[in-house]
């Protein structure tokens, strides 16, 4: 269980990459959002292991490129994907799709 | 509380014995007093025929006695003159005595042969040895010869003169001998009736005392031990269930006080529209402190909850120990300087660099140890000497100048929901489960933890003891070093390369991990080799060799575990760490049961990751 004070609990707009990282935080967002339309086929499909599979790559790199809020969602999703959860699951991939949204605005 | 109240197995099996006791002691004691009753049974019935026998001999002798006195006092009439008709009546009652005297004789001698007593044939031998028969003889022909028509005068007188100076001594002198003899039998049998009577109360009275011994005073004791363990087991149960319920009062407290300040300062914040930054800030450290304390006091419950449970485990990894004091030393340092406490943390003689154990759990003892220490210290040190045993257990000593612990309280500190001090102002506030965690904690890794010494007002020493795991040729530290390292800051100095030139291989289908690890790893000095794929590794390592592999677990294609499998059957040596976002623990065994060298988890910073890295290459 986490602490309160750590990182994936401050606001989007504090999340920073670890440093080196910085220029590659676009890309990064490029590929988190084509990835977003595959979770949603895999949702549709009922594909929970494809969708917890994606979950767990997220949980191991969102942190460094300073994507706090999709690790929380990632870890999550991961959760209700391996339970096979899907209605969860589809909530999360919306809240992972409105996090990428806004994380576009102050990347971009 | 793993062992039972009462001991259910040595209380099971001394009922068995005693109920074996129980049946053969019956048997026994059932044969014996059969037998005895046999034997008693045919000792009385030979007395009672005897009595019997002697009672009818008595009777022959006084039928024999009688007829001779009849015959007495009628044979003087003989000798007088008498009318003839008087003189047929006297003659018809002689002739009748002389009849049961016959009679009585022949009916005595039958009685004697037949009977087998001892004291009966004594009496044939004497009526053989005084020829009382003949004598008999004799005196019926004497009285026959008064009864005989043809008999002179001179013959009735001289049979008359005999017949009277007999009839009490001479020739029937043996009746009264007799008599005397029969009496004496009849007193000896009845005296040995009466013995038996005896011999047979006493016998019973030994067979109850053997019986009293032997069975009745063990089943006694064992009821009364029994009894006894009933109710120190009552005691135990209650004294638990008062402890439980000072355990639920101190938990609740324990609980209610941070929830009250989380539930305070969220209620400023939610009421207050404009606070400053500062207050702001205040705010929300004094509710995460305070929710990390909490979520500290739910964790140490279910610790203990777990470790009755036996379902508890250890997760252990090579450490630095040195690191590890230096993490321990900063943070409980604060609690000291607080107090204005000294807190020295030093080593006697050398101490292994690096240890085998679980990190989590070994901090958990010492910030517990030390931290009572710090708590129960109003003034003076706090200290922690490391030691490596003879015995290779490591030893950390734990001393401090504190109030100490008073000593009824000695043996149930290390009981859950016992603790030193229990004041009703709760000057020293705690859950009671701390000690008994750390305790149970250092003996799943494989030491103890004890109180070595404890004085009212001067101060307690701890013990405890851990198994440092496989040493093998350790590198050994002279001298303890502790400095204060805020923590998230690295021991690692960056201006070094720490990885200088080591060959290392990262296996990752994620370009971005590919691409971070790199990073850390170049940054640090390190060559390194980058492939997306579990395939290429199997084809590399072929004729190359690394420092180092980290390879990723979850790849499409040949996942992690396959690479490990197919290199080291071809006889690949080098040390290969996972580098996973699976952190829990039967992940974690997984990889140790398939070789891997070590398990990093995803994600990891940088610092952390050459640190591990450092371990790793020792």
């Amino acid at each position: 269980m986490k602490k309160l004070n750590d990182p994936q609990y401050i606001s989007i707009s504090e999340e920073k990459p670890q440093k080196g990282l910085e220029r590659f935080q676009k890309e990064f967002l490029n590929d988190r959002i084509t990835e977003l339309e595959e979770l949603s086929t895999f949702l549709l499909n009922g594909n929970s292991s494809s969708i917890k599979k994606i979950a767990h790559k997220w949980i191991g790199f969102c942190l460094p490129y300073g994507f706090n809020g999709l690790d929380k969602i990632a870890h999550e999703l991961f959760k209700n994907a391996n339970e096979e959860n899907l209605e969860k699951c589809g909530d999360l991939i919306s809240s992972a799709k409105d996090y990428l949204s806004l994380k576009k605005a102050l990347v971009d | 509380m793993s062992k039972g109240v009462i001991d259910y197995q040595i209380n099971q099996e001394r009922i068995r014995n005693l109920r074996s006791r129980f049946v053969i002691f019956s048997v026994i004691a059932l044969a014996v007093i059969v037998l005895i009753s046999f034997i008693a049974f045919n000792f009385h019935k030979n007395i009672i025929l005897q009595q019997k026998s002697i009672r009818k001999i008595y009777k022959l002798l006084n039928k024999q006695q009688n007829a001779i006195n009849q015959i007495s006092s009628l044979g003087g009439l003989f000798d007088e003159e008498i009318s003839s008709k008087e003189m047929i009546s006297v003659q018809q009652q002689v002739k009748k005595s002389v009849s049961n005297l016959k009679s009585a004789g022949t009916e005595l001698s039958s009685l004697i042969l037949k009977n087998t007593s001892a004291s009966l044939e004594d009496l044939e031998e004497y009526l053989i040895r005084k020829k009382i028969r003949s004598k008999i003889r004799n005196y019926t022909s004497h009285v026959k010869t008064l009864l005989n028509d043809s008999s002179t005068p001179a013959e009735i007188k001289k049979s008359i003169q005999y017949i009277s100076q007999n009839s009490s001594d001479g020739d029937t002198e043996y009746i009264n001998e007799l008599i005397e003899i029969i009496d004496l039998e009849y007193k000896s049998g009845m005296k040995l009736i009466e013995n038996m009577g005896l011999l047979i109360i006493f016998l019973c009275l030994l067979e109850i005392l053997i019986a009293w011994i032997f069975l009745f005073r063990p089943l006694n004791s064992t009821v009364l031990a029994q009894n006894k363990e009933l109710l120190e087991s009552a005691l135990k149960v209650e004294s638990a269930s008062r402890s439980k319920t000072d355990f639920l009062a101190n938990i609740s407290h324990e609980i209610r006080t941070p929830m009250t300040a989380i539930l305070g300062y969220t209620e400023i914040l939610q009421n207050q529209s404009e606070l400053d930054r500062s207050k702001v800030d205040n705010a929300v450290s004094i509710i995460n402190k305070n929710a990390s304390h909490l979520l500290g006091l739910l964790d140490e419950v279910l610790d203990v909850s777990k470790m009755e449970s036996s379902k508890f485990e250890l997760i252990p990894e090579k450490i630095n120990l040195s690191q590890l004091l230096n993490e321990v030393y900063s943070l409980i340092n604060i609690k000291a300087s607080e107090k204005k406490l000294n807190l020295i943390f030093s080593n006697l003689e050398a101490i292994p660099k690096y240890i085998y154990t679980d990190p989590k759990r070994l901090k958990q003892i010492l910030f517990n140890i030390i931290g009572n220490a710090i708590k129960f210290t109003n003034d003076g040190y706090v200290k922690l000497t490391v030691k490596l045993e003879h015995n290779r257990k490591l030893c950390f000593e734990v001393v401090d100048t504190g109030c100490g612990i008073p000593k009824e309280k000695l043996k149930i500190i290390f009981e859950p929901f016992e603790q030193a001090y229990t004041a009703p102002n709760r000057q020293f506030a705690g859950t009671g489960l701390g000690l008994v965690l750390s305790r149970g904690l250092t003996r799943k890794m494989g030491g103890d933890l004890k109180v070595l010494s404890s004085e009212l007002g001067k101060g307690s020493t701890f013990l405890i003891t851990i198994d440092p795991g496989e040493l093998g040729a350790h590198t050994l530290i002279d001298k303890l070093s502790t400095s204060i390292t805020p923590s998230g800051i690295s021991t690692i100095d960056h201006n070094e390369k720490p990885l200088n030139k080591k060959k290392i291989l990262v296996v990752d289908d994620a370009k971005e991990n590919a691409r971070l690890f790199s990073m850390y790893l170049e940054n640090s000095g390190a060559v390194v080799e980058v492939l997306n794929e579990g395939f290429s590794v199997v084809e590399i390592v072929k004729d190359r060799k690394f420092d180092l592999i980290l390879l990723d677990l979850q790849m499409p294609g040949m996942d992690g575990y396959q690479v490990i499998k197919e290199i080291q059957k071809n006889g690949y040596t080098g040390k290969v760490s996972a580098l996973t976002a699976h952190a829990m623990s039967e992940e974690i065994k997984k990889t140790k049961d398939y070789g891997f060298h070590a398990h990093i988890t995803k994600p990891i910073s940088s610092e952390k990751l050459i640190e591990k890295i450092l371990l790793i290459l020792g």
